[in-house]
C-alpha cells in the first residue's frame, strides 16, 4: 500500500546574497490516498515547484512547515520504500550499466551475488539485455534513462518518484519511452508519482493528473484520467484524449502565462 | 613560383609523417653531434660524442655500478611517493568535501605549494640527516602538494546529482567517499599524480646531487668531479629518459581512470 498525504506543505529555499527567501512550494495539500499501483502525474508551469515537491517526498529536501506522510509515517529522509528516477539520469560514468543498476542495492544490505542477479533481471525488463557491460557514455539518452528506471526498480520501492525523466529527450524518443514506461509499469505495479510539464505525456501515462499553479505552487485541480488500459500510441488520437488535453490546457494556460509574467498576479 | 614536387610533399604529409620526421630529426642531431665531437670542432671534453656516451653506458651496466645507483634512487623515489599518496589522497578528499577544513588548510597548502622544495633541503637534512629518508622527504614534499590540490579540485567537479542520487538510495557519509567522491575525483587525482611524479624525480636527483654517496644524482656529480663527460652525459640522458617514461605511464593512467572523458574528447 502506498498512501501519500501532503498537508499544508511549505518548502522555502534560502538564497545566498538575497534578502528574500524563495518560496518553492506554498501551502500544498494533496492526498494520494492511493490504490496501490496508481500512476499520478504532477504538471505545472516551469518553476512551479513540482520537482521540489517530488524531492521533498523522497526526503532530499526539508520542508519548512507542514506534514508529509507516507503510509501514515512522516518523511524524515530517504527511505527504502521510495526511489527516484532523476531528471539528469545521474548515472555514474565510471560504472557499467549493470553496476549502475546495482548501485542502489549496495546501501540496502543486498549480497553482491544477489545484486548482480537482480540487476540482470531489471536490465532485461527495461530492454537493455546485451548492454550490461556498456558504459553510460556509450548509450543514447533514451537508453540511459532506461538504466535510471532499472536502478530505481531494483531496490523494490513501493513508490517510484520520477522527476521529468524524459525532459532531455527528443519528441519521438519521448513518446516511445512513455509507451515503454507503461509496459514496464504493467509488470512492476508501483505507485508512480511522475512530474512533467508535458500535457500529452501526463494524460497518456496517468490515472490522475494534478495541476499545480505557478510559483508558489499550490494544487489547482486533480483530474482523473479514465482512458482504458492498456494504452498504446493510438489513444493519443481519440476524442476522449483530446478532451482531456483541452480541459487540462484550460487549467494550465493561465498558470503558464503567470509564470511568463504576462498577467498580473 | 614552381609547384612543389608531389613526391616530396607526400613524404611529409602522409600518415606517420610525424614519426618519420621526428626520427629523422633525432638522427640528424646525433650525426651532427658525432661529427662535431669526433672531428674535435668542439673539444669532446666539453660535449663528448654519441659513441663515447654509449661506451660509457655499456661500461656502467657491465660493472653493475648503474644498478646499484638506480636501485637507491628508485627506493628513495618509491618511499617518498607512496608516502605522499597515502597522505595526500585522503587529506585532499576530506579538505575538498568538508568546506571548512578546506578553508583551514588552503593557505598553508598554497604557501608550501609555492615554496621551492630544493630550498628546504638544508632544513630537511638537519631534521632527517643525510640518509635515504631526507631524500625520500624531498620526493614526498614535491609530490604531496600537487596531489592534494588536484584531489580537492576533483571533489569540486563531482556532480551534485551523483551525491543526491546516492543519498536517495540511503548512502551514508562514508559510502559517499568510497563510491562517489573517490571514483568521481579520480581523473583529477591522476593529474596530481602525474605532476607529482615529475616533481618527485627532480627532487631525487637534486637531493642526491646536494648530499649523497649513492644514487643517480651522486653519479652525475662524481662524473663531473672526474671530468668524465661521457658518463656525465649518459646519466643525464638516462634521467631524462626515465622521466619521460614515467610521464607517458602517468598519462596512460590518467586516461585509463576516466574512459568517459577520453571518448568525449575524441
Amino acid at each position: 500500500m502506498a498512501h501519500i498525504d501532503v498537508r499544508n506543505l511549505w518548502v522555502v529555499y534560502r538564497l545566498p546574497r538575497h534578502d528574500d527567501d524563495l518560496v518553492a512550494v506554498e501551502d500544498f495539500t494533496l492526498a494520494l490516498a492511493g490504490r496501490p499501483g496508481e500512476f499520478v502525474s504532477i504538471i505545472g508551469p516551469s518553476g512551479c515547484g513540482k520537482s521540489t515537491l517530488l524531492l521533498a517526498m523522497d526526503g532530499l529536501v526539508q520542508p519548512a512547515s507542514g506534514d508529509l506522510l507516507i503510509d501514515g509515517r512522516p518523511v524524515a529522509g530517504p527511505g527504502p520504500d521510495r526511489a527516484v528516477v532523476f531528471q539528469e539520469v545521474a548515472l555514474l560514468p565510471w560504472r557499467t550499466v549493470l553496476d549502475n543498476v546495482c548501485f542502489g542495492m549496495e546501501f540496502r544490505g543486498v549480497a553482491a551475488a544477489e545484486r548482480q542477479e537482480v540487476a540482470r533481471r531489471y536490465v532485461k525488463l527495461v530492454g537493455l539485455s546485451g548492454f550490461e557491460r556498456h558504459y553510460p557514455h556509450q548509450l543514447s539518452g533514451g537508453m540511459r534513462q532506461r538504466v535510471g528506471i532499472a536502478r530505481a526498480l531494483a531496490v523494490h520501492p513501493a513508490i517510484l518518484l520520477m522527476d521529468e525523466p524524459f525532459g532531455a529527450l527528443d519528441a519521438q524518443t519521448r513518446q516511445l519511452m512513455g509507451v515503454e514506461l507503461l509496459r514496464i509499469w504493467d509488470q512492476e505495479r508501483k505507485t508512480v508519482v511522475f512530474v512533467t510539464h508535458d500535457l500529452d505525456e501526463a494524460i497518456f501515462l496517468s490515472d490522475r493528473v494534478v495541476v499545480m499553479t505557478a510559483r508558489p505552487g499550490r494544487v489547482k485541480a486533480v483530474i482523473p484520467i479514465e482512458l482504458p488500459r492498456p494504452r498504446d500510441q493510438g489513444v493519443r488520437n481519440t476524442l476522449a484524449f483530446i478532451d482531456y488535453r483541452r480541459q487540462l490546457w484550460g487549467l494550465l494556460e493561465e498558470e503558464a502565462m503567470k509564470s511568463l509574467d504576462l498577467v498580473e498576479p | 613560383m614552381r609547384p612543389r614536387s608531389p613526391q616530396r610533399a607526400s613524404l611529409l604529409l602522409r600518415p606517420g609523417a610525424r614519426a618519420t620526421v621526428g626520427t629523422l630529426s633525432v638522427l640528424l642531431f646525433i650525426g651532427l653531434w658525432q661529427t662535431v665531437g669526433g672531428l674535435a670542432l668542439i673539444d669532446p671534453r666539453y660535449i663528448s660524442t654519441p659513441v663515447d656516451v654509449v661506451r660509457a653506458g655499456v661500461d656502467l651496466v657491465r660493472t653493475e655500478e648503474l644498478w646499484r645507483h638506480l636501485r637507491v634512487s628508485g627506493a628513495e623515489f618509491a618511499l617518498g611517493f607512496v608516502a605522499s599518496l597515502v597522505v595526500a589522497v585522503p587529506l585532499g578528499l576530506l579538505a575538498g568535501w568538508y568546506r571548512r577544513l578546506g578553508y583551514l588548510v588552503d593557505p598553508v597548502l598554497m604557501t608550501f605549494y609555492a615554496m621551492p622544495r630544493d630550498a628546504m633541503l638544508p632544513l630537511i637534512i638537519i631534521w632527517l640527516g643525510i640518509g635515504i629518508y631526507s631524500r625520500a622527504a624531498v620526493v614526498f614534499l614535491g609530490a604531496i602538494f600537487p596531489i592534494i590540490v588536484n584531489t580537492m579540485a576533483g571533489i569540486r567537479k563531482v556532480e551534485p546529482v551523483w551525491i543526491r542520487c546516492a543519498r536517495s538510495f540511503g548512502a551514508r557519509e562514508r559510502h559517499l567517499f568510497w563510491k562517489i567522491l573517490l571514483p568521481g575525483a579520480l581523473p583529477y587525482i591522476m593529474t596530481g599524480v602525474r605532476l607529482g611524479i615529475g616533481r618527485g624525480i627532480i627532487g631525487v636527483i637534486v637531493a642526491e646531487m646536494y648530499v649523497s654517496v649513492e644514487g643517480l644524482g651522486e653519479l652525475i656529480m662524481a662524473a663531473q668531479a672526474g671530468l668524465n663527460t661521457d658518463r656525465l652525459v649518459f646519466v643525464t640522458l638516462l634521467v631524462s629518459a626515465l622521466g619521460f617514461a614515467a610521464l607517458r605511464l602517468s598519462l596512460s593512467l590518467e586516461e585509463w581512470s576516466a574512459p568517459w572523458q577520453r571518448e568525449r574528447e575524441l
